[in-house]
């Protein structure tokens, strides 16, 4: 059993809760939540060890959140979805802190590559003295 | 003056028509990505054998592959679309010629194919990027293009070649067959309609030396222009 928590963060509340259906399905524990304040007051509760980012949200947008994430506990690491035809905002969102991006339809076995990466460098970081 | 505020006002018209198709893009995005989650939790369920009724598993499972194709191939058109919004975001930007091409390419096939002309691509590798205008690079292509589609005959066949020439990149249109057919390849009404794109892009259209394989051919000359 694995013990990857992973946070989704996306206002397309379908999108959100089928995403989160297929990783528990892979035996990752996720949660879900559309909009940045939720997911700013739920990492306070219940940490994870990943956060799935969507970049575009009405209220707070995704480089916000990362934001207020990495102020919070930098060791919880985020993946940007991000629905551009360019990956100029993902770039952007690794430049302020994001461990990688992906894009949108998104590619499971990709993104399941990319949480496994990033919940390995959170483990890593937090043994470093 | 009148012409410089017109052409600003073309110019602020092309900004909103890109933004409006990228929102557009954006939000068919969202939907596709929502229709693939959705149809590979069915292909989850069928994989992960709880769906037991196996007649049942075994007809889903070829409809999932089925929208998953589809969904593949609108994704594609909706990617190339929005790369092809955003390059009316600004007027010069640096670009890889082959991308350009592709992501335009993604529209212009059907018209190829509704005249059974089969369409080689050959992208070289190791192009070197250029700074230029992309959105009337395009244009100028799809002009060379819709010309070529025009002088070919049914069922023949038209190469499009990218290369490297000293300072820009070159796109060469190769129709299947003789110089004689054809006599001018660039006819008057195309020159007229992409003169004024050349000049600001300051690309060059030129006939093509023969290669002696009974093929007539055209090429575009981009630059890269110096960055402001």
């Amino acid at each position: 059993m694995s013990e990857i928590k992973v946070l989704i963060v996306d206002d397309e509340v379908e999108f959100a809760s089928t995403l989160a259906e297929r990783l528990e399905l892979r035996d990752i524990t996720a949660e879900t939540v559309n909009n940045g304040k939720d997911a700013l007051s739920t990492i306070l509760v219940r940490p994870p060890d990943v956060v799935i980012l969507d970049l575009k949200m009405p209220d707070l947008s995704g480089l916000e959140v990362l934001h207020g994430i990495k102020a919070h506990d930098p060791s919880i690491e985020v993946i940007m979805l991000t629905g551009h035809g360019s990956t100029s905002s993902g770039i952007e969102g690794m430049e302020r802190g994001a461990f990688d991006y992906i894009m949108k339809p998104i590619d499971l076995d990709l993104l399941l590559e990319k949480i496994n990466q990033a919940y390995e460098q959170r483990i890593t970081a937090g043994k470093q003295p | 003056m009148k012409e410089d505020r017109e052409n600003e006002l073309r110019s602020l018209q092309l900004e909103f028509f890109g933004r409006m198709l990228a929102g557009f893009t954006h939000d068919l995005k969202n939907h596709l990505a929502i229709i693939k989650e959705s149809n590979g939790l069915i292909s989850d369920l069928i994989d992960m054998g709880r769906i037991t009724d196996e007649a049942l598993a075994l007809k889903l499972q070829k409809i999932v592959t089925s929208i998953q194709g589809r969904i593949g191939q609108a994704t594609d058109m909706a990617n190339s679309l929005n790369g092809f919004a955003h390059r009316l975001d600004t007027p010069c930007s640096t670009f890889q010629i082959n991308d350009l091409l592709s992501e335009e390419l993604t529209f212009l096939r059907r018209f190829a194919r509704l005249r059974e002309i089969e369409l080689k691509i050959e992208l070289r590798e190791g192009l070197p990027a250029i700074h230029n205008n992309p959105s009337l690079a395009q244009y100028v292509i799809f002009r060379l293009y819709s010309m070529a589609l025009q002088r070919l005959k049914n069922r023949t066949l038209l190469e499009i070649v990218t290369g490297e020439q000293p300072g820009g990149v070159q796109i060469g249109f190769w129709l299947s067959g003789e110089k004689e057919d054809f006599a001018r390849l660039l006819d008057e009404g195309t020159a007229a309609m992409i003169r004024q794109a050349l000049d600001t892009t300051q690309g060059k259209v030129a006939e093509l030396p023969p290669t002696g394989d009974g093929k007539a051919g055209i090429g575009l000359f981009l630059p890269s222009l110096a960055k402001p």
